[in-house]
């Protein structure tokens, strides 16, 4: 359906407001504009008509130093997979020494995304 | 059963002083408390102050022991390393009606035989307290009037009689109390019932309910809040001296103090309540604290408050201190209507209940072995540098500072926990220690106390609580 | 230990690290960080969401990766630090420190960084009235239980205050299973990022009340509700009749930060009554010539890429001081006017270039900032938007400021 849309911008903190019309259903964009970067131009088009996130949340560790280590989507993972990819999260158990950048998950819900440490932990 | 010589019933700072002042004899003394932690409803949120009597009701039980208790205090607060300071008050008059006030105060002050009060010109209070509003124009200054930790007071009471023997039920409830030809037999408690010669029912705010187990409640107690701000240790405006407003007929009204640590502590209100549990603070309460206070001390500030909160002075009706037994009713003692001076007058209170029984067939012998030392948690933040390395040489957690705030170090805390009638949640700690008492308010030090004390009694994160049951910090775990 | 330092730093955050790699590259031989967690990076240690780096390494980071990025450099730079280690006491030329294994020490320093950062404005510090349950917790505090300690604070809450971390925990708490109820800001705009307000609140559809504020907490022994109200906008003041009560088990307060400066204030150092931090110059130098100040304790910051590039440039200096290489100058002061809140650095050292940082005091479309010498405009920049949950910046040339006697940022 032709549509327009005006959407915030989150990737710094300038938050500019954008406006992108075209069709959500299919994809096709028409126009860009109020974008103040390439990257602004990016996220506007994903976010269109599917809105990407980096999730990040963390996960147990056993015999380690710390009760949990962090964990991200190496990249942004469809937004409507944030609470399925909790779900998972919060089932996934890591054991001793883990190092920032791990694979944790690889191909994270088929998204073709890893989810990787983003912080470490040393076996005790 | 369990048996014992005499049944406490409260551990407020009347509780617990009675407490220690039983355990210098040799009898078997229990305390019941129903709070988790030492220090009762009253005697632990209220003013600080250690006051003179001055402006007691003069004839009064009232007058007569909290006169009595305050030359006690130096050589409790020594023997129980409990911070207490001698800085005086003073009572300035702004107004002319309140100057015509001043001769019946002192005149007052002489018939309590507080001798020591003094005229001061306005001039003189300025440059006793040089925030003062220009506009003084005269005074009283009573130079005994004093400041001290009142959480500390009640553990030093307490703990040093739980080393001289005194047994403590925290957590536990009186709910009964059996009378057997014409006097009492025993204490039924949350805990099961207690054999006992003596009772002495030191219940504060809850006393009327107690004497309502004996039918001796010929009185009722309500509540009266009382709010108070505490400011940060770098206020812009500060008091060395209590500064105390001239009464009406209504209220006491509202001072201005510096704390035992150095805090500015401004209050109280002063409102009639039913629930004895409300202990909530309100913007209308708060808003007149403001007012008043600055008509004496014009540059108060109150956006440099770090806490607020409330206690409940036990208002009894009809009022005043009475100190009851019965001739119908043995071996029972009857304490109520103990208030704001209650905290000062404990000791002596203590002291007159207990001669009180001695004089009424209580057998007891003075025990030879009392010890009335106590030696506190180390207070790190008042150290030298020499103590300090010292303390942590012998154990090094004395080198990991917690709470930022008050300089209060890993060791201490665990000290805290361990001690005789140690602290079993994290404002028990904050009580003994102050940690999470400073400007953060618990920001930094609060998750490593939840740490600690899980740690150090062996429960989980989940069971720690900020006090009394129901009050957990945390509701589980991120991750089972 | 050693003996002497070149340059010894308090606080091993953004700020810290950065300062110490800054100092580094500089040439300082001997650089110490002291840290009083158990491990280095900071608060960036418990901030696990993304949205780091991009201005620093053009890409998006979370906090401990970021952190990571920084101790990595520090330590292959030789950066020495302490951790478990509390600062007691900051001189001219030295730290006095205390932790489990020296007991007490002093260290000595040709210069002295403070990197100690902010804390968080309590509830106390508000004055919201009601009783004192469990349950009420600052941002951070939350954060770090949640985060680092494995430990849930609560299954309702709502949020007091629309900072950054506020946001964000709202977001976190959501993801964990609990429900937020409301996000309430006094102010009538978002107190942090405009980014955060889309990705932590919109996203999971979580109410953002703006104009309204918590006037009364309930609850005996753990939260069970608060009282929300709608404010004046001009007073502030609540609007007797729109209380609303909101029953959940958890407060969490995101209502400010504040410069942790009890360091540098005993250490009778000047600070500033608006940024509550050290007034400094351009190269991050407090009122004592050896000693300077970088991050969040001199103003709080917006993003930690803005501290961390404050932070390598005070470092830097630092080390030019220890180096005997930063001449003491003249120095002028630079001011706020129109809608700018504060200015900072306070004072430049005309004859060296300057980027001056500074804020808003209420949002504003289509401002321009200009920056006057003694009166006389020599820049100006049109604005799309300011807002004062966000840093501005611009800089001086030392010719434009040549002779001048005081600078003025200006936003109208």
């Amino acid at each position: 359906m032709k549509t327009e849309k005006q959407i915030v911008c989150i990737t710094c903190p300038q938050g500019c407001l954008i406006t992108v019309c075209g069709d959500d259903m299919t994809g096709e964009i028409d126009c860009v504009e109020g974008n103040s970067c390439p990257r602004g131009k990016a996220y506007a088009e994903n976010e269109f008509c599917r809105p990407l996130r980096i999730l990040t949340s963390s996960v147990k560790t056993e015999g380690s130093d710390v009760p949990l280590v962090p964990v991200r989507t190496r990249t942004a993972i469809p937004k409507e997979l944030i609470f399925t990819g909790m779900e998972v999260i919060r089932r996934l158990t890591v054991k001793g020494d883990v190092e920032c950048g791990d694979v944790i998950v690889p191909d994270f819900l088929g998204t073709g995304v890893d989810l990787i440490a983003s912080g470490s932990a040393k076996a005790v | 059963m369990k048996q014992t010589d005499v049944v406490v019933i409260g551990a407020g700072a009347v509780g617990s002083a009675l407490a220690r002042e039983l355990s210098k004899y040799d009898l078997d003394v229990t305390v019941l408390e129903k709070n988790e932690d030492l220090g009762g409803d009253s005697s632990r949120s209220n003013s600080a102050i250690i006051h003179t009597g001055y402006d007691a009701k003069p004839g009064t039980l009232e007058s007569q022991l909290v006169v009595a208790a305050n030359p006690m205090y130096d050589k409790i607060a020594r023997d129980l390393d409990v911070p207490f300071k001698r800085i005086g008050a003073i009572l300035p008059a702004f107004t002319d009606e309140q100057f015509a006030q001043l001769p019946a105060l002192k005149h007052k002050a002489m018939m309590n035989r507080v001798y020591d009060v003094e005229y001061k010109t306005g001039a003189q209070l300025l440059e006793m307290e040089p925030n003062l509003n220009p506009s003084v124009k005269g005074g009283l200054y009573i130079p005994r009037e004093s400041i001290i930790d009142p959480f500390l007071l009640c553990i030093g009471l307490a703990e040093n009689a739980a080393d001289n023997g005194v047994h403590f039920l925290l957590g536990t409830k009186c709910t009964g109390i059996k009378v057997e030809e014409g006097g009492v037999t025993a204490v039924e408690t949350t805990a099961g019932t207690i054999a006992t010669k003596y009772v002495v029912n030191a219940a504060g705010l809850y006393c009327d309910e107690v004497a309502g187990y004996v039918g001796k409640n010929d009185y009722y107690v309500t509540p009266r809040k009382g709010q108070f701000y505490i400011l940060d240790k770098n206020t812009s405006c500060k008091v060395g001296m209590i500064v105390l407003p001239i009464p009406t007929k209504v209220t006491k009204g509202k001072l201005m103090c510096p704390t035992i640590h150095g805090n500015m502590l401004v209050g109280p209100t002063a409102e009639d309540m039913l629930d004895k549990t409300d202990k909530s603070t309100n913007a209308e309460g708060l808003a007149s604290i403001a007012a008043d206070v600055s008509k004496m001390i014009p540059g108060v500030n109150l956006r440099d408050t770090i806490t607020q909160y409330c206690g409940l002075r036990a208002q009894r009706n009809p009022e005043g201190l009475n100190i009851d037994i019965y001739d119908d009713l043995a071996r029972y003692v009857n304490i109520s209507g103990v208030r704001s001076t209650g905290l000062t007058g404990s000791v002596a209170i203590a002291k007159y209940v207990v001669d009180l029984m001695l004089e009424n067939g209580l057998r007891a012998t003075f025990k030879t072995n009392f010890n009335p030392i106590r030696h506190g948690t180390p207070r790190f933040a008042e150290l030298s540098a020499k103590e300090r390395a010292e303390l942590i040489a012998r154990d090094p957690r004395y080198g990991n500072i917690v709470c930022r705030c008050e300089t209060v170090t890993e060791g201490q805390i665990c000290d805290a926990i361990h001690r005789t009638l140690g602290a079993r949640s994290v404002d028990g700690v904050k009580r003994r220690l102050r940690a999470g008492m400073g400007r953060c308010q618990g920001g930094f030090c609060g998750p490593r106390v939840i740490e600690i004390i899980a740690r150090e009694l062996g429960i989980s994160p989940e069971e720690v609580r900020k006090n009394e049951p129901g009050s957990e910090m945390l509701t589980g775990a991120v991750r089972e | 230990m050693k003996q002497i330092y070149d340059v010894i730093i308090v606080g091993g955050g953004p700020a810290g690290l950065a300062a110490a790699v800054g100092a580094k590259k500089e040439g300082a031989k001997d650089v110490l960080i002291v840290e009083r967690d158990v491990s280095l990076g900071g608060i960036l240690e418990q901030c696990i969401h993304p949205g780091f780096g991009l201005k620093t390494f053009g890409e998006e980071l979370t906090g401990p990766e970021y952190a990571r990025r920084y101790i990595k450099e520090a330590l292959d730079l030789g950066v020495e630090y302490k951790l478990g280690t509390m600062v007691l006491e900051v001189g001219d030329n030295s730290v006095t420190g205390v932790n489990r294994e020296d007991g007490l020490f002093v260290a000595e320093g040709k210069s002295v960084i403070l990197a100690m950062g902010c804390r968080e404005r309590t509830r106390g510090a508000i004055a919201t009235p009601g009783t004192r349950p469990a349950g009420v917790y600052t941002a951070g505090a939350a954060q770090r239980l949640i985060n680092r300690q494995n430990m849930m604070v609560g299954k309702t809450a709502v949020i007091l205050g629309s900072g950054d971390i506020g946001m964000i925990m709202a977001r976190r708490l959501t993801l964990e299973g609990a429900k937020v109820l409301a996000v309430a800001e006094i102010m009538d705009y978002t107190a942090g990022l405009t980014r955060n307000r889309v990705q932590c609140l919109e996203d999971f559809n979580i109410p953002l009340l703006l104009n309204h504020t918590v006037v009364e907490i309930k609850g005996k022994q753990r939260v069970e509700g608060v009282v929300i109200a709608e404010v004046d906008p001009a007073t502030k003041k609540p609007i007797a009749g729109t209380e609303k009560l909101y029953e959940c088990d958890t407060l969490l307060l995101s209502c400010g930060l504040i410069p942790e400066n009890e360091l540098t204030a005993a250490a009778g150092i000047r600070i500033n009554k608006i940024t509550n931090g050290p007034d400094v110059n351009q190269f991050m130098q407090t009122c004592k010539p050896s000693v300077f100040a970088c991050g969040n304790v001199v103003h709080v910051n917006d993003l930690a890429d803005n501290v961390s590039e404050e932070s390598e440039r005070g470092g830097r200096y630092a080390a030019r001081y220890a180096m005997g290489k930063l001449p003491a100058g003249k120095e002028i002061p630079t001011v706020p006017e129109g809608n700018v809140r504060y200015v900072c650095p306070q004072r430049i050292a005309p004859d060296f270039p300057a980027t001056l940082f500074f804020r808003a005091a209420k949002p504003e479309k289509g401002a321009v900032v200009r920056v006057l010498a003694d009166g006389k405009e020599i820049s100006s920049r049109k604005l799309i938007k300011i807002n004062p949950g966000e840093m501005e910046k611009v800089t001086v040339k030392p010719e434009d400021v040549s002779g001048a006697a005081s600078l003025t940022v200006r936003v109208d």
